[in-house]
């Protein structure tokens, strides 16, 4: 199956709203939306269509997504999406509590939740197999794998340390964008950033050196002073 | 125990001043009394006439054998107290007499005079006074004189002025101890009466068992506490009515608002469209981005100023969220015309603060996001942290011309207004702070700058403190800043605004560390 191919259903009492959201998931590919306009009728659609993600409103005329959520999670481990116009923290917690895998409030932008069913949607069925064909991450005439934690160019190799490793994937998920020295600090020691200063420094100084070509100047493993580090976004984009 | 001392102090202070008071009193009438009795002649006319006796003995003569009283004799008898008299010789017999009764004897034995001298002769107090010729005896009214006859041990005299010293001491005694009982008595009847205040105060339910003498007291305290419990309910109730009610609006407004910027954002992104039409939908897009915002901040307000909104605190460094949020600034796709400069001290990079991180994530966009829509050519704006004693102090200064000082006016008359008046404090004490003054450089940057008036329009609305509440709420900048205000008091910190040299103010935050 791929990511594309995968069966939303889509459950609000707005028709309107219902409209338009099938039609942002349809334009970012998702071709195979259902739609329900209440928990019987989702419940329903759901035993009839077996969709791979369910998006749900919090207020249906027939009763609460909350509790259609707990009908649904019974059946299925399938994914569930919370879209709600309730922006209190306390629902916001309560969904996530439940076990939902995101929460958007509206209103929202179509990119947004388009990024989120994608997020969603690989992580619940898709991430193994990226594991199996290997992250890779090419970085000018170097490639990293992330796998096998070994930096490689020119016939030459170099092993990443555990460290190392766990700061790049920090680094690489969320390619392009900065990473704070606490998240950073989280991610290799599972601790605050105080006391890792110098530990930090001198972890991304080896990186360096093995990823850059002149690590004096780094091309890839960029510094936001006084924030932290960022990974170059790749210039080409893919999809 | 201190209230015990103090209530015993003035228990003996006033059955002091009482005592005190009657002794006087008494003394005085005593006196007056005393000055009463005294006749004018100074014979006190309760003393048997002393005086008059010894003066008609000596107007007595035996003259030829016969006892004569001189007209002035009688003149003074019969001024009185006397209503009789008679002269006894040494035979005891009675050779004068004047107005003497029937029933008085003529004739005396030694121990008849002797019993008459000390007690009553036929019922008559009389007095009895020596002269030359024999024992004069004067006759009082019956039943107008009282006699004692008073024998006393001498030692028991001796003894007296020690006596007097002891009894004194035990009188003392007596006084201090019944004064005592008599205060701790109060006192305890008090100390009910007394929790009961402080916890009235303390706006705790008040339940006093009414008994006593302070039964009526207690009565009313009870009564007051179910009154103020009342008053407290239904202010409660307005309160949740009124931030469900908001609640209600912007969760309405928020489904109709998706519409809006999803469609306008399809719009935006459609090739098909004249290069106008989808600038138009852009801003159709942005607005209701800004409306968004603006219902988001309107229900937290609400929900921070009617303290509905639970503070989910944990532990934490200070610089962590506020590395995140500037990270979240750039990682958003910060414009190349703003830059923000993060500098952290040691000090406060070592500390932890208990708080609610989404609320002061939300506090630091906030103040952030203030610049940035303030600025729209550009800014570069710098965001510190230090340590300052048992507290830590988030510095916000931009290149810009600072926050006007409408705007901070608007925000104090709030404060004060508001319940939480202590935690929010005036700049002008901080002002001409040379760190702070650095940061001005850019400054003069004014121009087209829309919100100015905007602020004095909400300033003039702030005259009445319970209409700048209401009436600003049309201001999302403030709001803004409002929001801030209630989250730094929300956690026992402050929002501050610090004047600049040239005019406009930055921003200070300071929040207690944990």
């Amino acid at each position: 199956m791929k990511l594309y191919d995968c069966k939303i259903l889509l459950v609000d009492d707005n028709r309107e709203l219902l409209a338009m959201t099938k039609d942002i998931l349809n334009r970012n590919g998702y071709d195979l939306v259902v739609t329900a306009m209440s928990c019987r009728e989702a419940e329903e659609k759901f035993a009839e269509e077996s969709p791979q993600l369910v998006i749900l409103d919090i207020m249906l005329p027939d009763g609460d997504g909350f509790t259609l959520f707990r009908s649904l999670r019974e059946r299925s481990r399938v994914p569930i999406l919370f879209l709600s116009a309730r922006d209190e923290d306390n629902d916001r917690l309560f969904g996530l509590g439940l076990g939902a895998d995101d929460y958007v409030t509206k209103p929202f932008l179509p990119q947004e939740l388009a990024l989120r069913v994608n997020a969603i949607l690989k992580r619940s069925y898709f991430s193994g197999q990226d594991l199996e064909a290997g992250e890779t991450l090419v970085l000018g005439a170097r490639t990293v794998s992330l796998q096998n934690a070994t930096v490689e160019w020119e016939g030459e190799s170099v092993s990443l340390t555990a460290k190392e490793l766990l700061l790049l994937q920090k680094l690489y998920h969320n390619r392009g964008n900065i990473v704070t020295f606490d998240a950073l600090c989280q991610a290799a020691w599972n601790d605050k950033y105080y006391g890792y200063e110098n530990a930090l420094m001198v972890h991304i100084r080896h990186l360096r050196e093995k990823l850059e070509e002149d690590p004096s100047h780094p091309k890839y493993l960029l510094t936001a002073r006084g924030l932290g580090y960022r990974l170059a976004a790749e210039k080409a984009g893919g999809r | 125990m201190r209230g015990l001392w103090k209530i015993s102090r003035r228990y003996m202070f006033t059955a002091v001043l009482a005592t005190l008071f009657v002794i006087g009193v008494n003394f005085a009438v005593l006196l007056y009394w005393g000055y009463q009795a005294v006749g004018e002649d100074g014979s006190v006319s309760t003393n048997f006439g002393r005086r008059k006796m010894n003066a008609a003995a000596e107007e007595i003569s035996l003259e030829n054998g016969t006892y004569r009283m001189s007209p002035e004799g009688y003149r003074i008898l019969g001024e009185g107290p006397f209503v009789w008299a008679m002269l006894i010789d040494g035979e005891g017999d009675v050779v004068w007499s004047h107005q003497l009764p029937e029933e008085i004897p003529l004739h005396y034995e030694l121990a008849d005079i002797a019993v008459m001298s000390r007690w009553y002769l036929k019922d008559y107090p009389v007095g009895v006074w020596k002269n030359s010729l024999g024992l004069m005896v004067y006759g009082y009214e019956k039943d107008s004189i009282a006699r004692f006859n008073l024998i006393s041990d001498m030692r028991m005299i001796d003894s007296l002025p020690g006596c007097l010293k002891g009894m004194l001491l035990l009188n003392g005694l007596l006084f201090l101890g019944l004064v005592l009982f008599l205060a701790w008595r109060f006192y305890r009847s008090l100390k009910p009466v007394e929790q009961g205040i402080v916890m009235l105060s303390a706006g705790e339910r008040v339940e006093l068992a009414e008994r006593g003498s302070v039964k009526e007291l207690a009565r009313r305290l009870n009564q007051t506490s179910a009154a103020l419990r009342q008053k407290d309910e239904k202010l409660k109730r307005r309160d949740d009515a009124r931030t469900d009610w908001i609640a209600g609006v912007s969760h309405d407004i928020r489904t109709p608002l998706a519409l809006i910027t999803g469609y306008s954002d399809e719009l935006m992104h459609d090739q098909r469209l004249s290069g106008e039409a989808r600038w138009k939908a852009e801003a159709i897009r942005q607005q209701g981005l800004v409306l968004k915002e603006l219902v988001e901040n309107l229900n937290l307000a609400s929900r921070l100023e009617y303290h509905s909104q639970p503070l989910r605190k944990t532990v934490f460094s200070p610089a962590e969220p506020l590395r995140e949020c500037v990270a979240e600034y750039y990682n958003r796709g910060l414009r190349e015309n703003y830059e923000i400069c993060i500098s952290i001290r040691e000090e406060a990079e070592q500390r932890m603060i208990c708080a609610d991180r989404a609320l002061l994530l939300r506090l630091f966009r906030n103040l952030i996001g203030n610049s940035i829509r303030h600025n729209p050519e550009g800014c570069r704006i710098r965001v510190s942290l230090r340590g300052a004693g048992d507290r830590v102090r988030y510095g916000f200064a931009d290149s810009g011309p600072g926050i006007p000082g409408e705007i901070v006016e608007v925000l104090m008359g709030e404060a004060e207004c508001g319940e939480e008046t202590g935690a929010q404090e005036m700049a002008g004490q901080a002002s001409g702070r040379e760190e702070e003054a650095g940061a001005q450089a850019g400054a003069g940057q004014a121009a087209g700058r829309e919100e100015e008036a905007g602020a004095q329009e909400v300033a003039g609305q702030a005259a009445e403190c319970g209409e700048a509440r209401s009436g600003t709420g049309a201001q999302p900048h403030i709001m803004g800043l409002r929001i801030a205000c209630q989250i730094a008091s929300a956690h026992g910190g402050a929002l501050r605004f610090v004047r600049r040299e040239g005019g406009g103010f930055d921003m200070e935050v300071e929040l207690p560390v944990s």
